[in-house]
């Protein structure tokens, strides 16, 4: 009993002496980030408890386990002496990488030399083997190795981005950029044979939106003839280099960069740090409606939406150049830059975790789109409704083809002859701007058709409102952003499936007006309305077979390059496939219907319809017929020839405008 | 045969002695963070990320290029006396507003619509000592905070519990803001209506 009392009290008292413990946190290289649950920690003993978030260990060690070594492969160990730390606060370490090459992404220019070099952070790696080698991408010309392969210098090419015929700051779409990305690999052989690859790119270019509002550091390229640089920041010392017919220059210093041409002309290129750009537009007096209208939207919150999706700070696959404000790779105060700066070494998987100046960069906010200083000047502001501001981000194929798609349909090229944008009456549908309102752009601005911002409003205010019926089945995926047109007078009241996403197709679709050209009729001879009896003028309408189809014209035309994955929709072709998601049996195409109508029409106007061949029916007619009758049986006519899918929109639609127009036109001579 | 025994007792205490030590420290985890799964809370707040930029010093000077404030929207802060307060709050355009920062105490400007005073009365400094230090913020081109190595501002410590309410002096009903309080001499110069050490303090709990 008494031997027993005195185990227990020996127990009690060994157990109560307490461990003293201290807390710090270590923070892994970028590159080794998601490998932080794999650092070990010896002796073993003197690790109490352990947790882990994004590149980031936060390590429970006992007071008295003197000197503990934390390893990782690919980095330095680290000693951290416990009895030297007397602060009871969390103490903070870093680990190093076993060899530090700089950044992951770099953008260095057209033609220009580059130099990778490996340092090696601790003497561990001296003992490693290691080599940088160009493993894919663009071409680079002069590849040397030396120092063992831990130094590795090449040059970029001279090839420009395959939009280089601008006059002015050239766009360079993410599409072009990667094309002119050399992938670079340094891989360390590591003592007991494992290795560890570290994959970087090499890019030639940055993204450019066309905008002469540009990242500081950004290399910008210019086409045009005899540039030279008239005046720059103070302290600058950024010249214009003639890279092939192209001109580049690299902002050295933040303001304001004056160039002129062999005409004359003047350019002025403003370059700035994202981080250092107020976001105090939604100030009152200003632009407080647009500023309303982003707060939920997809584009602002695109990175909150994803951020535990693919988003790694170090691999150029993921997205946080698209998901973010700025250009990874060079040092502009964008999302990447500043996560650098800040020594982040991976994203947290909740938005609220990260740092007050990543949440203002993360997202496509508004300097992504217009730049980081200041508004263009007037005669340049065309330049933000162009699909060069998109394709920063949405030409970015196979996986992302939405501006590729667009630039494969017809509308992309809607305004490729001339007369279609001089013309306000032929701009208003063949033009962005002239759908939308907005000024025309100068002589020499080159034909852009029907554009991204045509269609899409990404902060939607004053009179095109975001649709307010647009309701979420509906919707397309990316949410929405569609401008609302109002539906022309011919078709004010056409079936419930037009008032969602095909509002913005309708209102060049349809006739403007019940005037004696009927516009591109497709759209009112889908909806079985337009139509008028000859006679007395009531309107002729049908039923509509394709009314039921939910998404309206989007329901057929939904198709593009059969190579994109997403985005393919905004190419805007129907097939024979489409229609066999309804009909069993693809009805056949009824060339007849069009063929009549083209014999009435020379029967009801025989002089008109001997000319005006290669235009489109309402770019050439302008004469009215003797008779309000014939008139109206003309435009009947007309509904069915503007409307080269007449026969499979709406066949029996078809036939009853010309049905109805026969009735009129006088029999033909035999 | 006693002797034998003592001794065997002995050994036995000590060997139950360091058994019972040993059992108190929990076993070494495995390497793949399933000690983190199992008690994570005191850790957890250490992995945030860095909420400001590092320092960068040189000669005497040292900026710090992302520094702490209030929250995600638009600031203009000043620090005098280890004391950083920031009035504005606008929210930045085009940006998903996240948490304050919990460094600082807010309130509403007195005197101004819409606009708020924060102050943060434990300020981030280089290493080293802050009392040998003077900072200050420059706000031309983003914000960054710059502390260069100099006699500090002398003066009174801020009282506990000073009511954040003030940017400029005509903000104030006595006429006077200091470091983002309004000082006072009786309560009735206070909205919150107390005065304490001098400066209008928040409403006593």
């Amino acid at each position: 009993m008494k031997t027993a009392a005195i185990f227990g009290l020996a127990l009690v008292s060994g157990c109560y002496v307490p461990t003293k413990k201290l807390t710090v946190r270590v923070e892994l290289p970028a590159e080794l980030a998601s490998r932080v649950k794999d650092v070990t920690v010896l002796p073993r003993i003197a690790e109490l408890r352990r947790a882990t978030a994004g590149g980031v260990l936060a390590l429970e060690l006992k007071r008295e386990a003197g000197k503990v070594r934390l390893a990782l492969p690919g980095a330095c160990p680290l000693v951290i002496d416990t009895r030297e730390i007397s602060s009871s606060a969390p103490t903070r370490f870093s680990m190093q990488p076993l060899f530090d090459v700089g950044p992951s992404e770099r953008v260095v220019g057209l033609g220009q030399s580059f130099e990778m070099r490996a340092v090696p952070g601790c003497a561990e790696a001296r003992a490693t083997r290691a080599t940088f080698a160009v493993t894919g991408g663009a071409a680079v010309e002069g590849v040397t190795l030396a120092e063992h392969g831990c130094r590795l210098q090449a040059r970029t090419l001279a090839t420009p981005p395959a939009k280089a015929a601008a006059h002015g700051v050239v766009p360079v779409s993410a599409h072009e950029q990667r094309k002119l990305r050399t992938e670079i690999s340094f891989r360390v052989e590591l003592v007991g044979g494992a290795n560890f690859e570290r994959r970087l790119g090499i890019s030639a270019v940055a993204r450019s939106s066309g905008l002469s509002d540009v990242g500081f550091a950004h290399p910008v390229l210019v086409s045009g003839a005899g540039w030279t640089l008239r005046d720059k920041p103070p302290e600058s010392l950024a010249v214009l280099r003639p890279v092939g017919a192209l001109f580049e220059l690299l902002p050295d210093r933040i303001g304001r960069y004056r160039l002129s041409d062999a005409l004359g002309k003047q350019l002025s290129i403003q370059s700035g740090r994202y981080d250092q750009m107020p976001l105090d537009c939604g100030r009152s007096g200003c632009h407080a409606e647009i500023a309303r209208s982003v707060v939920d939207s997809p584009m602002t919150r695109v990175l909150e939406s994803d951020l535990g999706g693919c988003h790694a700070l170090t691999d150029p696959a993921c997205a946080s150049a698209c998901h973010a404000t700025g250009e990874p790779g060079t040092p502009d105060g964008g999302f990447t830059h500043v996560a650098a700066e800040l020594g982040l070494p991976a994203l947290p998987a909740e938005h609220d975790d990260l740092p007050r100046a990543l949440r203002r960069l993360g997202g496509v906010g508004c300097m992504a789109c217009h730049g980081p200083t200041k508004i263009p000047e007037p005669s340049q502001r065309y330049k933000l409704m162009q699909n060069d501001v998109c394709a920063v981000c949405h030409d970015a194929p196979p996986r992302y083809g939405h501006v590729q798609a667009l630039e494969s349909s017809r509308m992309g090229h809607a305004d490729s002859s001339p007369a279609t944008r001089s013309d306000p009456a032929c701009a208003r549908c063949h033009t962005g701007w002239g759908a939308l309102g907005r000024p025309a752009p100068p002589d020499a601005a080159e034909a852009s058709g029907i554009t991204c911002a045509t269609c899409h409003d990404v902060h939607p205010h004053g009179a095109h409102q975001k649709a307010a019926d647009t309701t979420p089945a509906e919707v397309p995926s990316h949410g929405g952003l569609l401008r609302a047109f109002a539906l022309p007078a011919t078709l004010a009241s056409p079936p419930a499936s037009f008032h969602g996403v095909s509002k913005v197709c309708i209102s060049c679709h349809a006739p403007s007006s019940n005037t004696l050209r009927p516009e591109a009729s497709a759209a009112a001879i889908v909806a079985g309305l337009g139509g008028l009896e000859p006679e007395t003028g009531a309107p002729l309408t049908a039923a509509s077979p394709h009314a039921a189809a939910a998404k309206g014209c989007l329901s057929c035309h939904d198709s593009g390059p059969d190579e994109l994955v997403l985005g393919k929709s905004h190419g805007f072709r129907a097939s024979e496939q489409t229609c066999g998601r309804c009909h069993a049996n693809v009805p056949r195409r009824d060339a007849s219907i069009a063929e009549r109508a083209r014999t009435l029409l020379q029967r009801l106007d025989p002089l008109h319809s001997a000319g005006d061949v290669g235009k489109p029916w309402h770019a050439s007619y302008t004469v009215l017929l003797p008779t309000p009758q014939q008139t109206r049986a003309l435009r009947d006519v007309l509904l069915v020839l503007e409307d080269p899918a007449a026969d499979v929109h709406h066949p029996s639609y078809a036939r009853a405008l010309l049905d109805a127009a026969e009735r009129l036109a006088p029999r033909a001579k035999p | 045969m006693r002797l034998r025994a003592s001794l065997a007792l002995i050994e036995l205490l000590a060997l139950t002695t360091s058994v019972g030590c040993k059992t108190t420290a929990r076993a070494a985890p495995t390497h793949h963070g399933s000690a983190s799964n199992a008690t994570p809370s005191a850790l957890t707040p250490l992995l945030a990320p860095r909420a400001a930029g590092r320092f960068s010093c040189r000669g005497g000077t040292c900026r710090q290029e992302q520094p702490r404030l209030p929250d995600s929207g638009e600031w203009r802060c000043a620090d005098r006396g280890h004391v950083v307060w920031c009035a504005g709050g606008e929210p930045a355009a085009g940006v998903v507003k996240g948490p304050p920062t919990p460094a600082y105490r807010c309130g509403a400007r007195w005197g101004s619509s819409g606009e708020r005073v924060c102050l943060d009365e434990h300020p981030d400094y280089p290493e080293g000592q802050p009392e040998n230090l003077r900072c200050s913020f420059e706000q031309e081109q983003g914000s960054t905070r710059v502390c260069k190595v100099g006699e500090p501002w002398r003066g009174p410590a801020l009282s506990a519990g000073a009511v954040p309410a003030c940017w400029l002096d005509r903000d104030c009903p006595s006429g006077t803001c200091d470091r983002g309080a309004c000082t006072c001499q009786a309560d009735a110069d206070c909205r919150s209506g107390r005065c304490r050490g001098g400066v209008c303090a928040e409403v006593a709990p």
